[in-house]
């Protein structure tokens, strides 16, 4: 297995994250592939980090060392309607206890592994926003006009999780926050870029067919959480 | 006759949506078999990952039994009583769907997700079959089946469910698989790209139908048996 075939040239990285035209042709799919599963482990490996790190000190689990955290915080600023549903001593010593809880395996074994399924996610969730995005993207690019195939269009545009690695700096306090917009925002022009190049539709049609999947899944967002809450609210009434 | 040595080569470049495995498939003498015994080695090979999966994530975290014990005296009030009660109902069946302390509902899904793999797949294929021949394919059932069966490559990102705490976004897999669906049957049928797309998302559609009928079945006979199957 060459690594060529599986990642664009550094040089091809760099020219696309400068959004230069060169950088989005001649990149196969297989090489957009390796390079989002690649930069997805990349950027996950200082969070897995911090996780190994928290979930070994709490000797538990990753979610169980969370909600241990969530716990501390909880009793020092209890927020006001979750104390209305409930009893708040109650719900912090009841995440306690889970944290506290042992499992049959050594408490640096499961805080290792549950901190890697975490790492694995990372790249797992940047494939799915890349091949289900793309999907809509491309319908979008169809019904504007645009001619181009499948597979050139994601391999160009597998180049917007080049400035996503910035999100990998999540952990670092302020600065990481900082660095996790601006890698979004980095990515999405590159994404908007990638889509021009690759489609040759008009910047104005190009830019619509990728932001209409956005307006689409927020809307489709905000009509879930309505839904949720009316079910709540009538589930509430009932009693 | 069955070439499983192929099926990596095929998978991959399924995956890539390139249309070398689906010419290959459509040309085998038993397109149909092949997709068959394909589906079930996926089939299988996911359900021994996730039942390493289910087995590791029960050894990492703490007894369920104790989890529910722990939870009692939590709630306020008569209604999140009432949520309390729902959910300790539904517990085994969040149990059996996380795989947490649920490792003899995982042997159980070692025969389960082969046939259901196989099952999905016959009728995305039987239904993509009627839809493309509706709108012109030429492909027969046969060269359908063996096609469409390289949909499932995507399911293989479900062998890293071993690892506990990974998962794997359905609409990935569900996604990734209609896209490969449209590059087989525009293979198998001879179909233009926009028609073999309407195909695939309306033989998508409608087993998302059924599933969903299915659920609803299986749900309403949940509440009808009072909460436990």
């Amino acid at each position: 297995m060459n690594l060529r075939n599986w990642l664009p040239t550094p040089q091809k990285m760099s020219d696309a994250v400068q959004l230069r035209a060169s950088g989005f042709s001649d990149t196969t799919m297989r090489q957009s592939l390796g390079m989002v599963f690649i930069l997805g482990l990349l950027a996950g490996f200082l969070p897995f980090l911090v996780n190994w790190e928290q979930a070994t000190s709490a000797g538990s689990a990753l979610p169980l060392a969370r909600l241990g955290a969530q716990a501390s915080l909880l009793q020092e600023a209890p927020l006001d309607y979750v104390s209305a549903f409930f009893d708040l001593v109650h719900l912090g010593e009841f995440f306690h206890l889970i944290a506290g809880l042992q499992q049959p395996l050594p408490g640096w074994f499961a805080a290792f592994l549950s901190a890697l399924g975490e790492w694995i996610n990372w790249p797992l969730r940047w494939l799915a926003v890349w091949i289900v995005y793309g999907a809509l993207v491309m319908a979008c690019n169809k019904a504007f006009g645009a001619t181009s195939r499948l597979q050139p269009f994601f391999a160009a545009t597998g180049f917007a999780a080049a400035p996503l690695l910035l999100i990998g700096l999540s952990p670092i306090p302020c600065l990481g926050r900082v660095s996790s917009v601006a890698g979004i925002i980095w990515a999405f022009i590159v994404y908007a870029r990638a889509n021009e190049e690759v489609t040759s539709l008009p910047r104005s049609r190009s830019l619509a067919a990728v932001l209409l999947p956005f307006l689409f899944i927020l809307i489709l967002s905000l009509l879930a959480v309505a839904l949720f809450v009316l079910l709540v609210f009538l589930f509430a009434g009932s009693f | 006759m069955l070439q499983p040595q192929n099926y990596p080569r095929f998978i991959g470049k399924a995956l890539l949506l390139e249309p070398d495995p689906f010419v290959e498939m459509v040309d085998d003498d038993n397109p149909w078999i092949e997709g068959l015994f394909l589906c079930a080695c996926i089939g299988v090979l996911v359900a021994v990952a996730q039942l390493v999966g289910s087995l590791l994530l029960t050894a990492s975290l703490p007894p369920s039994e104790a989890l529910l014990t722990l939870r009692q005296g939590t709630f306020n009030g008569e209604t999140l009583l009432e949520i309390e009660r729902t959910l300790r109902s539904v517990w085994p069946l969040l149990l059996a769907y996380s795989g947490y302390d649920s490792v003899l509902f995982r042997l159980l899904t070692l025969a389960t997700t082969p046939l259901g793999l196989i099952g999905q797949w016959l009728l995305f294929g039987l239904s993509s079959h009627l839809l493309a021949r509706a709108a012109g394919g030429q492909g027969s059932l046969g060269q359908t089946l063996g096609a469409v069966a390289l949909s499932n490559a995507p399911r293989l990102l479900y062998l890293l469910t071993f690892i506990p705490f990974v998962s794997v976004a359905s609409v990935l897999i569900h996604v990734w698989g209609v896209l490969i669906a449209y590059r087989g049957l525009e293979v198998a049928h001879e179909l233009p790209s926009g028609r073999a797309a309407l195909v695939s998302v309306g033989s998508w559609l409608l087993l998302l139908l059924v599933s969903s009928i299915a659920a609803i079945a299986f749900g309403a006979m949940f509440i009808f048996a009072g909460g436990s199957l």
